[in-house]
């Protein structure tokens, strides 16, 4: 199993209680939907599988190894609003060339027009942003995405794009990959395998 | 005209004359403010627009020397309390809560303290001079831009854009030279160029108080703590001058550092 | 039922004033020849790609666009035009908007004192009815908004609607990040406010739920309207849609195929003569390149704006 979560306990104190127990893994090559009503807190739980939150009890571990705090993180998430994950001061050249993914084939097959690069982040669309969050995540090193409703504040045709590229890319690489999303229409399209997180936290 | 090159103009005009009255200052050789008892107390003419003052000497050009120091004065001990803010601010905005609890006591502790009073105190107890006064304008600025700064870098520091970069594996360091400081930087010429007239005018007024620089200095303060003697004569020429010089130059750091904030804001910088 | 629109917007074009390079401006022309009807009575989606300028639309009718953008055609409401002045009185009164999310709300402020307009007894009364109807307990009133969740500050955003009474009512992006029933119930309150007279535009990107609930759809690409058409056609199926651009929407979506298009979306950057949508279009033709007028549908319930479409 590449990367398990063990015993999920999140919530902002001990009688606040957010979720509990999340237990499951996925593996190389999987595309895994995470669905939940809203509220549920599958945003937090995103985070705290990339190592951004952490959770009150219970770990994460890939390839056996609990994830390290320093260095590259293998499992990187992305976002669902490109407008914050990306610096408004940089050009979006130097985002890409940050982690090292400024190479013709991600910005052709990801849609992303030369132009682009040479523009601030403001003069750009949300849509066109994402693009390139998703290319920012797509650095040689990551083995894992989580993707958090990465598509919810782009139009369809945009959607489609970027997961046609994304899907294609995890079976290439044989990376994994975590869904969270609200839109069933769309995990079932996408994703190999779909687990709701309220039947788990019933048991 | 549209707006950029309004607000650029206006930056040059305040940057030419208070260069000019900078340049205009170290010029002026001490002879020509040799007292001369023939003209003493005349009153504004062609010769001498700002009149002379009880020794002959000619106030246009004892103003601009004045002036001059009082820029000096103000560069330096505001550029001092820049680094001071700056440091500061961001290391307490980076470290651990308890070197920002200190710095925050720090900066109460001082803002607590009357500007005037503090300034007087290290002022005198430095034994005045130039040394004095940059030392005491320099300790007393800061706070308030240490304070933005600190505000900042919290701020910037929980962006998504920062989490991102960390577990990209990005260093501190890194993270700090290329998010962090572009954000500051603009901020920090601001603020540094708005110390500015602050530091000029507490200069002026603790010289004037008689706490400042010793009386023999062609400075501002004491040109104005010189001509309140003669107020009550009818030489108002004496102080008015060279009091509205001051004036002047004061409210053109002032537009100098508003028209940056205009442009480097983005919010603003396309109008 | 020919009545006038409660808004009406006629060949709208927003340019903004934007510093190229030092101190050279230049124009970009984020929409252009924009056309959009709101009735009494009928909820209108507006949908299409991001970066289209359906919020900047938002902006322009409730007059808060930004100092550098110069505004052309018009905007009229019932019958005369919107000006600046007029706008400024009707504002939060006759024309409401619904904003995104929670970060509209004032963290430091009980969001039941911050729904009322006025601190009285009336205003407080409709905000304690609009709380009940909208599920939010006597509780929420009391609570800051960082202890609701983004359904429940979506909530009572929608209930600040009615502190006032309003006729025309934007919504921009309602429903994202809800899961399917919170998106449905939260589309039923706007059907209840069309059905009670009132014109409700909403901004979304789900297509699929608003189409459930609206009355027609206009369908934005590139700062334009290409096709303004009732919603049942969305749910019957491609071939009663008639733009290019909008089958390929439909076809985009996930239950519907999940069909990716080539190519970009032309960026307000660019300079471009004729069909806006002419480099993605897989039925473009030599005439595309040309002006493109408007062909309104017999029954008057919309327009195409495509040479070979209708």
């Amino acid at each position: 199993m590449a990367i398990e979560c063990k015993n999920i306990t999140f919530g902002y104190s001990k009688d606040n209680i957010l979720f509990k127990n999340i237990s499951f893994s996925v593996d190389y090559g999987e595309r895994v939907g995470i669905v939940a009503k809203s509220g549920f807190g599958k945003s937090t739980l995103a985070k705290i599988i990339a190592g951004y939150e952490k959770p009150l009890s219970g770990e994460i571990i890939v390839d056996g190894k609990p994830i390290t705090k320093k260095g590259y993180n293998p499992v990187q998430l992305i976002y669902q609003h490109p407008e914050k994950a990306i610096n408004p001061m940089w050009k979006m050249e130097k985002v890409l060339l940050e982690e090292n993914v400024l190479n013709d084939y991600i910005i052709n097959s990801l849609g992303i027009k030369k132009e682009w690069l040479k523009r601030y982040p403001t003069e750009l669309s949300g849509g066109e942003l994402q693009r390139f969050s998703v290319a920012r995540a797509l650095c040689e090193n990551t083995k894992f995405i989580i993707a958090d409703e990465i598509t919810t504040m782009v139009d369809p045709i945009t959607q489609s794009q970027i997961w046609h590229f994304l899907i294609e890319e995890c079976q290439k690489r044989n990376m994994g990959m975590i869904i969270v999303t609200h839109n069933m229409y769309l995990a079932e399209k996408i994703c190999t395998r779909i687990i709701n997180l309220e039947d788990m936290a019933l048991e | 005209m549209n707006r950029r090159k309004k607000t650029i103009f206006l930056i040059c005009v305040s940057i030419i004359v208070i260069f000019s009255v900078f340049i205009g200052g170290l010029i002026i050789p001490e002879t020509a403010l040799k007292a001369d008892f023939s003209i003493k107390n005349s009153s504004p003419s062609l010769n001498h627009i700002f009149g002379t003052d009880y020794m002959g000497r000619d106030m246009f050009l004892r103003t601009i020397k004045g002036m001059s120091t009082s820029i000096i004065i103000g560069m330096v001990s505001s550029f001092i309390s820049v680094v001071i803010a700056v440091v500061l601010g961001t290391v307490a905005g980076t470290f651990s809560k308890y070197v920002d609890g200190f710095v925050c006591w720090l900066i109460d502790f001082v803002m607590g303290i009357p500007h005037i009073i503090l300034l007087i105190l290290i002022s005198f107890a430095l034994g005045r001079g130039f040394k004095g006064i940059f030392i005491g304008i320099a300790v007393t600025h800061w706070t308030s831009l240490a304070r933005i700064i600190r505000g900042e870098v919290i701020q910037i520091k929980n962006e998504q854009y920062i989490k991102i970069s960390k577990k990209m594996g990005k260093s501190k360091f890194y993270i700090m030279k290329n998010h962090i400081l572009p954000f500051i930087i603009p901020q920090t010429i601001i603020g540094g160029i708005l110390l500015f007239p602050h530091a000029i005018l507490h200069e002026a007024s603790v010289t004037f108080l008689g706490f400042g620089l010793s009386p023999e200095t062609p400075a501002i303060g004491i040109i104005l703590s010189e001509s309140m003697k003669y107020i009550t004569t009818g030489y108002w020429w004496l102080a008015f001058f060279p009091g509205l010089v001051l004036i002047i130059v004061v409210v053109l750091f002032d537009i100098l550092g508003e028209n940056i904030k205009l442009l480097i804001n983005p919010y603003t910088s396309q109008e | 039922m020919k009545n006038i629109p409660e808004i009406e917007i006629e060949n709208l074009s927003i340019t903004f004033k934007i510093y190229e390079k030092g101190l050279i401006q230049k124009n970009i022309k984020t929409i252009s020849n924009l056309c959009l009807k709101a009735y009494k009575g009928e909820i209108l989606a507006v949908v299409g790609s991001s970066g289209s300028g359906k919020s900047l639309l938002a902006h322009a009718i409730m007059g808060i666009l930004p100092k550098n953008a110069t505004v052309t055609g018009s905007i009229k409401y019932k019958g005369s035009e919107l000006t600046e002045k007029r706008i400024h009185n009707l504002r939060g009164k006759e024309i409401c908007i619904i904003p995104q999310s929670v970060s509209y709300l004032d963290p430091l402020m009980k969001v039941g004192s911050q729904v009322m307009i006025k601190n009285n007894k009336s205003c407080f009364e409709k905000m304690r009815n609009a709380f009940k109807r909208y599920d939010l307990c006597e509780n929420a009133e009391k609570l800051y908004p960082f202890q609701y969740s983004g359904g429940m500050a979506r909530r009572a955003l929608i209930s600040t609607v009615e502190q006032t009474e309003p006729s025309v009512i934007i919504a921009d992006e309602p429903t994202p990040g809800l899961d399917k029933q919170m998106a449905y119930k939260t589309m039923k309150y706007f059907r209840d406010f069309a059905d009670k007279g009132k014109a409700v535009i909403i901004i979304t990107h789900d297509i699929d739920i608003a189409v459930q609930y609206a009355d027609k759809v206009s369908v934005f690409y590139g700062g334009t309207t290409l096709e303004t058409t009732k919603a049942e056609n969305f749910i019957k199926g491609e071939k009663y849609l008639c733009h290019p651009y909008t089958k390929a929407l439909y076809n985009a979506l996930p239950q519907n195929g999940f069909k990716p298009v080539e190519g970009f979306q032309p960026s307000p950057y660019d300079v471009f003569e004729g069909c806006i949508y002419y480099d993605r279009c897989d039925i473009r033709c030599e005439k595309c390149k040309e002006n493109i007028p408007i062909y309104n549908f017999p029954d008057g319930s919309g327009f195409v704006r495509c040479i070979n479409g209708y």
